[in-house]
């Protein structure tokens, strides 16, 4: 047996089923179609979007996302290579002067440590090189002492050249 | 649903799936080969700068060829180079008006610097200056040396005589 309220539910049921179905519940052909082509363009724009960026990002890789490697640098100390040239290149001119002249050069204990003294640096060379070549003009017209005059006897009047005078040089 | 609804409905679904699985492959292919991309540019990108170091080694060489030889011909190349040298230095003995006799002929090598170096003794006399010149004349060899030690003493009245220990530089490279 039925009871009130299971009738009451029965009825509006029948009620309810009478009404026909709702708005929304029925087919709309263009609605359901725009819905459709409106979620397929939004598709295909969203990949062509994306392609699109993949391309120019694949396009401009080399400028951006790639570090210029650098070349490493060939280290060649050009300066020092010609300032050691230089430098012996003063020395062999220095030689040849030395070697040119007929009479030697006398040396005096002062201007021994002074040619020593700036012989390696390259501001002293010219200076060096001035001294040699002013004394070598110096003794042209000089005559060699050492032949012809009687030498005094070192120990006497000759002041004995200390081993201090010529000091070893260290030639780099 | 209808047989015929539900066809489509499946095909429509079947498609879906194909399609999809056919954009992440895509995706993904497309990002791999992006990778790939990037790796080839940074390994050419790094032959190209090997390239122009060795280029810019190369010219340096070439325009520096004449400085080095000339540089290189100031030391020893080999212990053997010392018989040159000490025949210059016998030649230049009686033109600077000096007898020279050579006292010893060594291979050492310094302890400072851990270099070798030839160390040769001279021993030569006649008068002050014609000795003081020749002891110039050492100093201004165009050689790389070293004076290590220097003795002059008087003989006579008119004669001195020096000894001189120098070290001339001998540079070898590894082949």
């Amino acid at each position: 047996m039925m009871n009130r309220t299971e009738i009451t539910q029965f009825a509006k049921k029948i009620i309810r089923s009478q009404k026909g179905l709702q708005n929304r519940q029925l087919m709309h052909p263009k609605r359901e179609w725009l819905i459709g082509v409106f979620v397929a363009v939004s598709i295909f724009v969203a990949s062509i979007t994306w392609s699109a960026i993949e391309y120019v990002k694949g396009q401009t890789v080399d400028d951006q996302t790639v570090t210029q490697t650098e070349a490493p640098a060939a280290v060649y100390r050009e300066t020092l290579v010609e300032e050691a040239l230089s430098i012996y290149a003063e020395k062999t001119k220095r030689l040849d002067t030395l070697l040119g002249e007929d009479t030697p050069i006398v040396f005096t204990e002062t201007k021994n440590e002074d040619e020593l003294n700036t012989e390696l640096t390259p501001d002293g060379a010219e200076a060096t090189t001035t001294q040699n070549t002013a004394s070598s003009s110096d003794n042209e017209a000089v005559p060699e002492p050492e032949e012809s005059d009687p030498v005094p006897s070192p120990a006497e009047d000759a002041p004995p050249v200390p081993e201090e005078s010529v000091q070893p040089v260290t030639n780099i | 649903m209808s047989p015929s609804t539900l066809k489509i409905t499946v095909v429509s679904i079947v498609l879906f799936i194909v399609s999809t699985a056919a954009f992440v492959f895509m995706l993904i292919q497309s990002q791999q080969q992006g990778e790939q991309l990037v790796a080839q540019l940074t390994t050419l990108d790094e032959q190209r700068a090997q390239e122009e170091s060795y280029y810019r080694l190369q010219r340096i060489a070439e325009e520096s060829t004449a400085d080095r030889a000339q540089l290189s011909s100031y030391f020893f190349s080999s212990e053997s180079e010392s018989i040159d040298f000490l025949n210059m230095v016998e030649r230049l003995a009686p033109e600077a008006g000096v007898t020279l006799e050579t006292d010893t002929l060594n291979l050492v090598e310094d302890a400072e610097d851990d270099k070798q170096w030839v160390e040769i003794g001279f021993s030569f006399e006649g008068s002050r200056s014609r000795v003081q010149n020749f002891l110039t004349i050492l100093e201004e060899l165009p050689y790389v040396t070293k004076i290590i030690r220097v003795n002059m003493v008087a003989t006579s009245q008119s004669q001195w005589q020096s000894q001189v220990i120098m070290r001339v530089r001998v540079l070898t490279y590894d082949e």
